[in-house]
């Protein structure tokens, strides 16, 4: 800890003694949109290790002495440009950029193509909303979190599930962001579509190796997705129909280039379609949606002031209904987020954003029949505010600090039932807590070839009443604290330059998490409950290191980098042995706690520009868990443990129209626990289970394809189209899915058979989708 | 209701079609039997004597065929019961010793349907009901087999019996061939009760259904009302008329009070017979028996006869 703060202190008295510098800002944004643009890369072309790149906000700033300097503005896909500055005193410049490029490249890395290479990063990756769009897509649903599982280190639950398992963490380790919001379920219908609709994402980050101290509250990754921000300039309308839902997108200023708005959604339909053959059923009434709908709205109140309103809700909704028997199940459940956000730029070279933000995850279940009734109501809500400072001291040094403050509610499963006579209630309480995090951090570029990007966050956690202690009963008020936790998160990269081409990267990260999901299955659930840290549940905690090689090869053309990591996990979750799912106690007294280990290699080679262009990712890693009150504290695997993942993605532009996109996944089986024997009780065969997830199903591979047709390279024509082609398992390979056993009940009459059955769910999948966009320049 | 069944219904409705299927051919090769113990004590009006079943479990086999069954049961065991400091053994007794009236008897009350059974098999037994049946005390049983030893216990909780029986209509639809049965209990404040329920038709051997357990926490203490739904056999197909009773039947509730231990045995074993599915986790069956699998199990009962309305 003292190590840190001497460190900071130094770095900050290096900066004072600074000489007197003129600084330059502003904004980047794309030509023809007036959407910001994240991460762009700002240099001199005389010295390009001097330079920044654009926030969260496309705003950037350069605090140079006073001179005359070519100052480049570059981003992968987009025409640099290049500007003349005589800096005598202090500037704002707003840049547009142009894509004109796009579908020549593999926009791998929003970033400079060096930053590979120079940045003071690692294991980070960002996935531009075009390039995901060229993947090919299950049912051709366009999907964000799948993309992400292509890159190495990522691995998923399942077969076509959205649940991501970064370097050997579980699912609730991730901290998705959506507009700053937290999104704590991140998929539809079990899993298999993510809630991220592709029109109204501009850009996605995933940070799965060493976290900056800006980010908290998970230990294992970052996926911060930004929505567009609306078309500044003219409006579109743009919108695709697929064989399982529609998209439809709008967007446009409110007032020319200062403020703008976008309105997007997404719905199912596919039962929907079926609801005449339903109707005439026992089964009148039974469907199945989900829906998505995303808006934003920007308004720039003057040049040092911008709010903007971003809102999303998207729900799954079932409904099954059975007249024969005068049953009935209504299920909804989904997320809803809200931000608002106002950036302040405090001086030139201090911006500012204080954001204020609403999420709340619920799910409930309701059933009837007759004059019985059974409801479930679970979620978690969260009321955050958040304020963050970049301050741009120099070429050197981009600090930034701030802080955070959640109070959390979670609402375990609260169940109320009624037999007609008598109403019956599972009187469980909600919990509470204030969640609180302040943090700083120095980007530093010490020298052209040695760079440092250190800070520490202090987070705390309070859990508070109104609470019952169940062991003695003692009752807390509202707001009276029952347990707290404080947890200081020191975050650390270092980046030594070998030459320009090469680098050598590590780092070390310690985060804490207080707000936990246990899963009892062998995927995550709308059902599995989220709960806070309490008296029994404590923070999870992560420890990382991590160091790699880094270079870029064939002018660049070839990004290339080879990182191992090893992570501790400590005060990990699980169900106790025998756990059957009941709505009688509290959760958390079902729950043992563990510890855990993962280690790996990750091999990443990106080929970026030409008309072939794409990337391979290896993975080798371990992933272990043990717990005291899990089979005697033996070492297990994790469910998620796959040693070889391989994903190789090639993207092929036959011509102006035609873009062709393959790739090929390859993955160690997934780990289960396998039936070790039979045992007669109650006259029918019963089944031992082995050690936990001691076996595998068989290796994972499959091949997908996709075929777009586009006419958008005809210029002047306000209305382009394209028409998607996607093979999902090319060459039908029978993945395993899950198993299932078959075991004859009469085992007395001396021909029962059992048998153990795989089942594979996607096998060869064509899909076909036709998207549009209407421009009104 | 287990919220998973719902998600079972969504996942059928839209993978249903695409899936195929495969079988898994299992290597047994590192197989280790172990002692299987059934063994209930039971209090009531017209309870069978304290039995046990003593058997071994088995590989994972493609058939279970009548050389595996007939190495399934264990033979020459000595089988004991103390209950404070007497020690109470149980006799041997074998399926083809005795006269097929009372092998039948037999095979019905620990719940087989004595056509099936094909196989001789033998149970140990307290033949001449020499063991008292007291509520609320522990009773040990030791198992010798060879050089092992197998341990459990078990306690015979307090009776709460169904107080009211009536028939309905059935929901939905109109059914002129079939009711449902409600029953009505008057729960004890003072315990956590665990019940267990069996039916059967007109006919039929008396079993307990596919969830057959449940405990009072919904309804602790307070005059309760439920469905008694007819159980169904196994490899019974879940119908229209699944869980109901045909009118005119004469048929038999037996109910019964059990331990925590015994109802966590049954409560993850009958889980862990519907857990299959894409998104189901194993469960681990939680017996009470040292260095074996099964159930030692104490129960309270009452069996009741009842008319289906007309």
């Amino acid at each position: 800890m003292k190590f840190y703060t001497t460190l900071i202190f130094l770095c900050l008295a290096e900066v004072i003694h600074t000489q007197k510098l003129f600084t330059l800002n502003g904004y980047v944004n794309e030509m023809g949109s007036g959407e910001s643009l994240i991460g762009v890369n700002i240099f001199l072309k005389s010295n390009p290790t001097k330079g920044s790149t654009t926030n969260s906000y496309g705003f950037y700033s350069l605090t140079l002495p006073e001179g005359e300097y070519d100052i480049v503005y570059s981003y992968i896909g987009y025409t640099n440009v290049e500007k003349k500055i005589i800096l005598t005193h202090n500037q704002s410049l707003n840049i547009n950029l142009n894509s004109g490029i796009t579908l020549e490249e593999i926009v791998i890395s929003s970033e400079d193509i060096k930053k590979n290479v120079q940045s003071n990063e690692m294991g980070t990756q960002e996935l531009n909303i075009e390039t995901v769009r060229k993947l090919p897509a299950l049912f051709g649903e366009v999907d964000i979190i799948k993309s992400l599982q292509l890159l190495p280190g990522i691995s998923s639950a399942s077969e076509g599930a959205t649940g991501l398992y970064v370097r050997g963490g579980g699912p609730d380790q991730n901290l998705v962001l959506l507009d700053e919001a937290i999104v704590y379920n991140t998929g539809h219908l079990l899993g298999f579509f993510s809630v991220f609709n592709s029109d109204a994402i501009k850009n996605t980050k995933l940070i799965k190796g060493s976290m900056p101290a800006e980010y908290g509250g998970r230990i294992s990754s970052v996926i911060d997705v930004q929505m567009k921000e609306g078309n500044m300039e003219n409006y579109t309308i743009e919108g695709g129909v697929g064989l399982i839902s529609s998209r439809l997108t709008i967007q446009g200023p409110i007032a020319k280039n200062k403020s703008s708005f976008i309105i997007s959604g997404r719905r199912t339909y596919v039962l929907d379609l079926a609801q005449p053959f339903i109707k005439n059923t026992d089964f009148a009434g039974t469907n199945y949606y989900f829906y998505d709908l995303n808006s934003k709205v920007n308004y720039r109140l003057s040049p040092r002031d911008r709010i903007y309103i971003s809102t999303y809700f998207g729900r799954d909704v079932f409904k099954f209904s059975n007249t024969e028997r005068d049953f009935s199940v209504r299920l909804p459940y989904g997320n809803a987020t809200a931000t608002f956000r106002w950036n302040h730029l405090i001086n030139n070279n201090i911006f500012s954003n204080l954001s204020l933000l609403y999420n709340n995850y619920n799910f409930n279940l309701g059933a009837d029949q007759e004059v019985f009734s059974v409801s479930v109501k679970s979620g978690i809500k969260d009321f955050s505010a958040k304020g963050d400072i970049d301050y741009y001291p120099n070429t050197q040094h981009h600090i930034k600090t701030g802080f955070r403050y959640t109070y959390h509610i979670l609402t375990p499963n609260l169940v109320n039932a009624s037999n007609g006579e008598v109403d019956f209630s599972t009187k469980l309480e909600p919990k509470y807590g204030h969640e609180s995090e302040v943090y700083i951090l120095d980007d530093w570029k010490i020298r052209s070839k040695l760079g440092l990007n250190y800070g520490i966050r202090f987070s705390t956690f309070t859990q508070v009443g109104p609470y019952t202690r169940s062991t003695d009963s003692v009752i807390y008020k509202s707001g009276e604290a029952v347990k707290t936790y404080v947890i200081p998160e020191p975050r650390l990269v270092f980046n030594y330059g070998l030459n320009q081409n090469q680098s050598i990267k590590g780092g070390v990260n310690l985060s804490g998490q207080y707000i936990h999901l246990v899963s009892n299955s062998g995927t995550t659930f709308p059902t599995d409950i989220w709960v806070p840290s309490t008296e029994k549940v404590r923070p999870q905690i992560g420890i990382q290191y991590a160091i790699g090689y880094f270079r870029n090869l064939m002018d660049n053309a070839i990004e290339f980098s080879i990182e191992t990591y090893y992570k501790t996990l400590m005060n990990q979750l699980d169900y106790r042995e025998s756990y059957v799912e009941n709505f009688s106690s509290d959760v958390e007294t079902e729950f043992v706690r563990g510890n855990g280990q993962a280690f790996g290699l990750e091999l990443f080679v990106a080929k970026k520009r030409g008309k072939l262009n794409g990337w391979i990712g290896y993975t080798l890693s371990r992933t272990e868990r043990w717990f005291d009150e899990i089979e005697n504290g033996r070492v297990f695997p994790a469910v998620y443990d796959r040693p070889h993942d391989i994903s190789i993605v090639t993207n092929y532009e036959i011509n102006k129209k035609w873009q062709l996109s393959v790739s090929f996944t390859y993955a160690t089986g997934r780990r289960f626990t396998p039936i070790k024997s039979l045992f007669i009780i109650d006259s029918k065969p019963n089944i031992e289970y082995g050690p936990r997830n001691s076996d595998r199903l068989k290796d994972y591979h499959r091949m997908d394809l996709s075929l777009i047709y586009s006419n958008k390279n005809v210029k002047k024509k306000r209305f382009h189209s394209s028409w998607a082609f996607s093979i999902y398992n090319l060459y039908n390979r029978k993945n395993p899915f899950f198993s299932y056993t078959d075991i004859d009940n009469d085992v007395f009459s001396g021909n029962a058979t059992a048998k153990q059955i795989n089942v594979s769910l996607f096998t060869l999948i064509p899909s076909i989708s036709w998207n549009f966009n209407w421009n009104t320049k | 209701m287990k919220l998973q069944f719902v998600f079972y219904i969504i996942s059928f409705l839209f993978f249903g079609l695409i899936s195929c299927e495969e079988e898994v051919v299992h290597d047994n090769s590192n197989f280790t039997p172990q002692y299987v113990i059934e063994s209930y004590i039971e209090k009531s009006g017209n309870a069978f004597p304290p039995y046990l079943l003593l058997t071994k479990s088995i590989g994972f086999y493609s058939k279970i065929d009548l050389s595996v069954l007939n190495n399934l049961f264990v033979s020459g065991a000595k089988v004991s019961i103390l209950l404070g400091n007497n020690k109470y053994e149980l006799d041997e007794v074998c399926l083809s010793q005795l006269p097929s009236e009372i092998r039948k008897e037999i095979l019905i009350n620990i719940g087989l349907n004595p056509d099936s059974v094909s196989i001789d098999f033998c149970a140990y037994i307290d033949v001449n009901r020499r063991l008292p049946i007291q509520l609320n005390t522990r009773y040990e049983l030791e198992i010798v087999i060879n050089t092992d030893t197998i341990k459990s216990y078990t306690t015979i909780p307090d009776f709460n019996p169904i107080d009211t029986f009536w028939f309905a209509d059935v929901p939905g639809l109109v059914n002129d061939s079939f009711a449902q049965l409600f029953g009505r209990i008057k729960d004890l404040p003072t315990q956590v009760d665990y019940y267990r329920y069996f039916t059967a038709g007109q006919g039929e051997s008396i079993i307990p259904d596919i969830v057959s357990v449940f405990d009072d926490f919904f309804f602790n203490g307070q005059n309760f009302k439920f469905t008694i739904p007819k159980a169904r056999a196994p490899g019974e197909e879940f119908t229209d008329i699944s869980g109901y009773f045909r009118r005119g039947d004469t048929i038999k509730i037996k109910w019964c009070n059990i331990d925590k231990a015994h109802y966590d045995f049954w409560n993850t074993l009958e889980v862990s017979r519907t857990r299959q599915g894409p998104f189901s986790n194993y469960i681990r069956i939680k017996g009470n028996i040292v260095n074996g699998l099964g159930i030692f199990g104490g129960q309270q009962c009452e069996t009741y006869t009842l008319v289906v309305i007309e």
